[in-house]
């Protein structure tokens, strides 16, 4: 290496640069160190570098600019950038000569700690950039040191000159934009290149030009199809299939690939880590809204009626936290309130810290008989100065980049049956940028791009500093309205990215009415099917300037598609046309957008953009090719259980936990049961609703101002929580989201906002933070190139892989039901290539391991020399414990590790559980001889009594109330409050064992004790009131026909019921004297074991959880 | 490559496992088989390891693809996995260790159960080397190549004892094993994995008994999916001709 010349390295710098740079001239050396410290050969080796003059003329600078690159030369022969002085206007080079024995150097830059070392005729070259604050020492003796100084000069006079031809107002702002097309290389530099992350010192060091005879697959440019899991592709296996199957060279692929993606993902990571950690993060704000038609608010009211579901948590919300919580109050905007400040709580980075600024929400309204009054939206403060919020530095509530979707924005025929206005979208936008108001860092908001279908349409805006991270931008639309084809229902949706991860959103509008959920499946997978993006006209543009300019670093690139001819109007993205999926026909770009100054003027970023980033877009891509799809709706499912049951559960807030019912209703929710079945949205994820479903305005109606709309009829009625009687409450409106493992997206809030009053609908928000794939194209390359390079042609080879697993029996020692234990496992490639490995099924119809076991990863590539970690997690839960507890069952596996074309290792995986009373048919519970851990001990050799000489009720049933009726009858929350974590675990083990924990209860562990009996019967494989005879309890007329029902129950199970409502019965008799304190209490109880004795069969169709409640009732009432 | 691929799709292919108790040798003996190669102090077999190798016989080309599995009786489960669909079977006991061919037998009785009708079952007694020395030498050469090289890495201490002594090292008869064979309908073999012997022939005999026109049939029959089928890129080291009365497996000529 060192023997090459400064043109030899000229010409290996130029392959690292972009097709708009020019490496000028190269001059080697080494950097000076000091003398104190002894310098060794392999120090002198480290200290190589070869600097470079480079200029560009790329598109964002308007003249040529040019920067000193100084690289670094890796024991691989690679050069990586080290360090870059941008030639600025106040550059400084200087080169002087070093003295040749002691002495101090006399170099413009004298420094005592850099002199010595030096041979003769060798020069200390000094660049700096003073107002860049970066500056460069190197010893060189080359000949092209006199060329280098005259490029540099050159560049710095240009520099110069360039400053002084701006407007004086313009300098300042000047001085620090130059050179942005250094940007690009700040990963390199930060990163230290792919030392540290690759372990770069494995690398064969007599390759000179590494990487470049491997070619990345094009497809690792795109992201995994988030469709189909990698456990899914992967080809069936189990022990014993032959490693010279046909899947294994297609599973080595895929697990290829996968290696690659996570170890690309772990560098970008770490980059953004030494970075600035949070520095690229991106706030994402997704809305969605059916306005039913309605007119957009004027600019003067937009922050009023549209700010609180746009921007922010509106500041009253916040307020309300330190109000007292107000008992009495059902009011559902208020509560609603308080439910969504939860939400933000329990989500610290994003907890909205409310700059206060005037927004809309209605204070708390009060009950007065069943009328529910709201104050008057006018009463609302005014908007708090702007100044004020000029001193949050960083406003948490303010999004990056916002994602609005909305459903019956038109709702007129002519809409329906020729073409949109676009006017109506235009309004809608002014009134959603004005309504985000002024952003507390000055900056601003600008529409990147929308989408329309008839009513539906979605709206991308972003601020203007986000805006050039954004790019590829594409828009899709699917129509699955009548016949298929029309536009009243399906999906419009847009496609991005930011950075290097694509997002995609889609907004969509699904049949209506309960019962047509097997439409809407089938539509969903109809807007799935039809929703395909294609590459917008402004790729295009850069394909072609990428075609001309002939880029040679990327010449394995995709062939540029064909060009469109004239671009003039390309410059608005906005409303490029897509594809549409129904007609073809998009809209003509350029109409919209060149005289409004909300909307971007022209996309100045994609000229800055660089040209090799474009050339990997995939032609088409789906929903599926993104690292995340956002999926804001309006759904129209609805909840699957009787319309009284959901009124009066809403209106309910006797659980003590579960307030409104909320996660009772959820459970019958149709979205969530056909995600459930694997109908729609399969693996999508949505966040915990803790909002209560949409409220129609009826009982806002008279203080709302402007909206006076046809479908407010005069005379529809609501129900006492103010929801229409015409209308079943539901969740109609939801954001959903599916991520790769890749993506690095955290979600943070998910609310509704029932205090916007435009429409008879209510919208709803969600917001994510991501952390957008920083790298660059060319960096991504190279590391692509050096993953493959380690990983070898080993693929298409023979050669055996040869692994070893440290253990080969893992003990878990002694397991509790519901303890999870973990144990680690270590797999080493002992062999010569790298080697593919996943966990099997032992055979064709069984699963890779039992239930009670979890393993983490289950396929992977290990590296000759490297291992890999993999845990191993025992969980006993009620859905598989019972097995275990009876004794049929050991808490034994064996599992079936594959070395794909290798062997199949076998590990033993066992452990002692300790079985439980817990998680047990009751009938068997009775049958038991002794305490279960007695009889589960195989060398107690104890029998299960006989039908006839089983007890009454399982013994440990009853001793829990036992204890409870003589201790616990005067404890006032008991059922109601939690216990102690300790204090339950000994009274299960005193369960399980037989020992009496009874003497050592004290009465203050009441609660506990309480816990233990409400876990117990919860854990039960069937319920004390068995699925069969559920409906029948909860139809029931009176307490007659309950108790005579009783009678077909099983003995045991009437048995537990009867002495538990017994006991039911009794506590509330010592609620007191007051009739509504033991009224409270009654409803309280009711609600919390209601769903425990009687629980939902989820699998069959819902049993109304208020029968259920009333049959409790007659037996706890007094 | 053409001449590869073609004798590839002429060749027949045999499905064979390797049972027994652990330590008896049966991976010494496929390695013995596949690469005339012996290691002393092998480590146990925790899994399952896929070997090929293939054979000449008369005009006809096999190719073994044989399963080692382990022997250990944890894993005894996971056996079926490994024995469904095979055309034979290597049942492997030490004649050293009497209680090894209980188990053998043990494994028989579950492969004529539920194996394969048609499978050809051997039975070989392994580690036939420590009584052939014991009944030839003079005790004095029978103690010096067994301190020497311990015979077998899965010999227990208590073995290589006793193998020292070089008295009573035979727990199982030739005769007795053979009795049990002829009454079973196996082919009996006693062999060593560390000298070869026997190794050869008792591939040879499980080649000749296979019902080769059966697996025909039953392939072009759209046995497409046939377990062990679709195999190329063979890591054979070399091909054993069986016909040829040679002990040396390496020098078989190639087919």
């Amino acid at each position: 290496m060192s023997t090459l010349t400064d043109t030899q390295l000229l010409s290996f710098v130029r392959p690292l640069l972009r097709a708009s740079e020019t490496a000028k001239v190269a001059a080697q050396g080494v950097i000076p160190i000091d003398t104190k410290e002894p310098a060794s050969p392999e120090d002198a080796h480290e200290r190589r570098r070869v600097l470079t003059v480079v200029t560009s003329s790329g598109f964002a600078a308007s003249s040529e600019e040019g920067s000193v690159f100084i690289f670094k030369r890796k024991s691989t022969g690679e050069l990586v950038v080290d360090s870059i002085v941008p030639i600025t206007h106040d550059f400084q080079i200087s080169v002087a000569q070093v003295a040749p024995v002691g002495g101090d150097g006399d170099g413009a830059d004298k420094r005592p700690a850099r002199q010595a070392n030096k041979a003769p005729g060798q020069f200390l070259v000094t660049v700096k950039s003073p107002s860049r604050d970066r500056e460069f020492f190197l010893l060189s003796s080359s000949p092209s040191l006199k060329d280098v100084l005259g490029e540099c000069r050159r560049l710095k006079g240009s520099a110069e000159a360039d400053l002084k031809a701006q407007a004086p107002w313009n300098k300042t702002h000047h001085l620090t934009t130059t050179h942005a097309w250094l940007e690009h290389y700040q990963h390199q530099l930060m990163n230290i290149s792919l030392d540290n992350v690759l372990g770069g010192d494995n690398l064969d060091p007599t390759t000179t030009t590494p990487f470049d005879e491997h070619t990345v697959p094009d497809s690792l440019f795109h992201p995994p199809s988030l469709s189909v899991p990698l456990g899914k592709r992967l080809s069936p296996a189990s022990a014993g299939l032959p490693p010279t199957s046909e899947g294994a060279t297609a599973d080595l692929i895929l697990l290829r690939d996968d290696w690659i993606r996570k170890q690309l993902n772990r560098s970008s990571r770490e980059m953004r880590e030494k970075n600035a950690p949070g520095s690229s993060e991106i706030r994402l704000r997704i809305c969605s809204y059916n306005v039913n038609g309605q007119n957009p608010p004027t600019r003067e009211e937009a922050v009023k009626a549209l700010g609180s579901w746009i921007r922010t948590q509106p500041p009253g919300r916040a307020r309300a936290d330190s109000l007292p919580p107000s008992e009495t109050s059902t009011v559902l905007a208020s509560e609603t309130s308080s439910i969504d400040t939860k939400v933000s709580d329990t989500t610290p980075p994003a907890t909205p810290k409310p700059p206060t600024r005037g927004a809309t929400l209605p204070a708390p309204g009060k009950v007065d008989g069943t009328n529910v009054t709201v104050p008057d939206i006018v009463r609302v403060d005014s908007p708090t100065p702007i100044g004020h919020r000029a001193s949050v530095t960083k406003d948490e509530t303010e999004p990056d980049i916002l994602v609005v979707g909305f459903q019956e924005l038109d709702l007129s025929t002519e809409a329906l049956l020729y073409r949109e206005d676009p006017a109506r979208e235009e309004a809608w936008t002014a009134a959603i940028i004005e309504a985000l108001g002024q952003r507390s860092d000055g900056d601003q908001y600008i529409k990147v791009a929308s989408k329309q279908l008839v009513g539906m349409l979605i709206i991308l805006i972003a601020t203007k500093s986000v805006r050039p991270r954004i790019r590829d931008v594409r828009t899709s639309s699917a129509a699955v309205g009548i016949l298929g084809l029309m536009g009243n229902k399906g999906a419009v949706a847009l496609r991005c990215r930011v950075d290097g991860t694509v997002l995609t959103f889609v907004s969509s509008h699904l049949a209506a009415f309960e019962e047509m959920h097997d439409k809407r499946n089938y539509d969903w997978r109809e807007i799935v099917r039809k929703l395909v993006f294609v590459p917008s006209g402004i790729a295009d543009v850069v394909f072609a300037a990428a075609a001309e300019a002939k880029t040679p670093i990327f010449a394995t690139s995709p062939s540029a598609p064909t060009l469109t001819a004239s671009v003039p109007g390309l410059e608005t993205v906005v409303n490029t046309p897509a594809v549409d999926a129904k007609t073809g026909e998009g809209k003509p770009s350029g109409e919209e957008g060149k005289e409004n100054p909300l909307f971007e003027p022209a996309i100045v970023a994609a000229s800055a953009m660089p040209v090799a980033e474009h050339l990997r877009v995939m032609e088409k891509a789906t929903i599926w090719d993104s690292d995340c799809v956002f999926w804001n709706v309006h759904l129209n499912y609805r909840i699957d259980l009787p319309d009284l049951d959901v009124r009066e559960l809403l209106g309910d807030t006797s659980h003590p936990t579960d307030k409104h019912n909320i996660s009772t209703l959820l459970k019958w929710d149709q979205l969530k049961n056909s995600q459930r079945s694997a109908k729609v949205f399969e693996g999508f994820e949505e966040a915990e609703i803790k909002f209560l479903p949409y409220v129609t305005p009826l009982f806002s109606r008279r203080c709302s101002l402007s909206v006076r709309t046809y479908r407010f009829e005069f005379g529809l009625k609501a129900d006492k929580n103010g929801y229409d009687i015409k209308r079943k409450p539901a969740w109609t409106d939801r954001i959903l989201h599916m991520c790769s493992d890749s993506a690095n997206v955290k979600q943070t809030g998910y609310s509704s906002h029932p205090e916007l009053l435009l429409s008879d609908h209510k919208p709803i928000s969600a917001t994510f933070e991501i952390e957008p794939d920083s790298m660059t194209n060319a960096t991504q390359e190279l590391l692509m190139k050096t993953l493959l390079h380690r990983l070898g042609d080993w693929i298409l080879s023979d050669e055996q892989p040869n692994i070893k697993i440290d253990v080969q029996n893992v003990d878990f020692g002694s397991v509790d039901f519901n303890v999870p234990v973990l144990r680690t496992l270590r797999v080493k490639n002992v062999g010569k290539a790298p080697c593919g490995f996943r966990f099997v099924p032992p055979t064709e119809d069984s699963a890779v391991c039992e239930k009670w076991l979890r393993i983490e990863p289950q396929w992977g590539i290990i590296l000759p020399g490297e291992s890999q970690q993999v845990q191993l997690t025992v969980h006993v839960t009620a859905d598989n414990a019972v097995h275990l507890n009876s004794g049929k069952r050991r808490l034994e596996d064996t599992l079936v590790l594959h070395a794909l074309r290798g062997k199949d290792h076998f590990i033993a995986v066992g452990g002692s559980y300790k079985a439980t009373c817990f998680a047990n048919d009751l009938r068997w519970l009775s049958r038991l001889p002794c305490p279960i851990r007695e009889y589960a001990d195989p060398t107690s050799k104890k029998e299960l009594l006989g039908e006839e000489q089983a007890s009454n009720a399982p013994n440990e049933v009853m001793r829990l109330i036992a204890w409870l009726m003589s201790n616990a009858l005067d404890e006032n929350d008991l059922f109601l409050a939690p216990g102690d974590g300790d204090t339950i675990y000994r009274i299960r083990e005193g369960l399980d064992t037989g020992e009496a924990f009874e003497d050592n209860l004290k009465p203050t562990d009441a609660k506990s004790v309480a816990d233990v009996l409400v876990a117990l019967l919860d854990s039960l494989p069937e319920p004390v009131i068995p699925w069969s005879v559920q409906a029948q309890c909860a139809e029931v007329a009176d307490r007659d026909a309950a108790f005579e029902l009783l009678g077909d129950l099983p003995a045991v199970n009437r048995n537990v019921w009867v002495s538990l409502t017994a006991f039911l019965h009794f506590l509330v008799e010592h609620a007191g004297v007051e009739s509504t304190a033991k009224d409270r209490r009654l409803r309280a109880l009711a609600a919390v074991f209601a769903p425990v004795l009687l629980r939902d069969n989820l699998s069959t169709s819902a049993v109304s959880p208020l029968g259920k409640r009333r049959f409790l009732l007659s037996f706890i009432h007094g | 490559m053409a001449d590869a691929a073609a004798s590839a799709d002429k060749s027949i292919q045999v499905k064979l496992v390797l049972l027994g108790e652990a330590a008896v040798g049966k991976s010494s003996v496929v390695l013995r088989f596949v690469s005339n190669e012996f290691q002393a102090n092998k480590e146990p077999t925790i899994g399952a390891a896929f070997l090929t190798q293939k054979c000449r016989l008369e005009d006809r080309v096999l190719r073994y693809e044989i399963w080692d599995t382990a022997g250990q009786e944890r894993f005894h489960s996971l056996a079926p996995m490994y024995y469904r669909n095979a055309q034979a079977a290597v049942v492997v006991y030490d004649v050293t260790k009497a209680a090894s061919l209980d188990k053998a037998k043990s494994w028989v009785k579950e492969l004529q159960r539920q194996a394969n009708p048609h499978i050809v079952i051997a039975l070989a007694g392994n580690k036939v080397d420590l009584v052939n020395n014991a009944a030839a030498s003079s005790s004095s050469t029978t103690e010096e190549t067994s301190e020497d090289e311990p015979d077998d890495a899965t010999a227990t201490p208590a073995e290589l004892a006793q193998a020292a002594s070089g008295d009573g090292l035979r727990a199982v008869a030739r005769d007795e094993a053979q009795a049990y064979a002829t009454e079973a309908g196996l082919l009996f073999f006693e062999t060593s994995a560390k000298t070869g012997e026997g190794i050869v022939e008792l591939f040879t005999e499980i080649a000749k008994k296979i019902p080769i026109e059966h697996i025909l049939a039953s392939t072009r029959g759209g046995g497409a999916n046939r377990p062990g089928g679709a195999a190329s890129g063979s890591n054979a080291q070399g091909n054993v001709n069986l016909d040829a009365n040679n002990q040396t497996p390496k020098n078989a000529c190639n087919c």
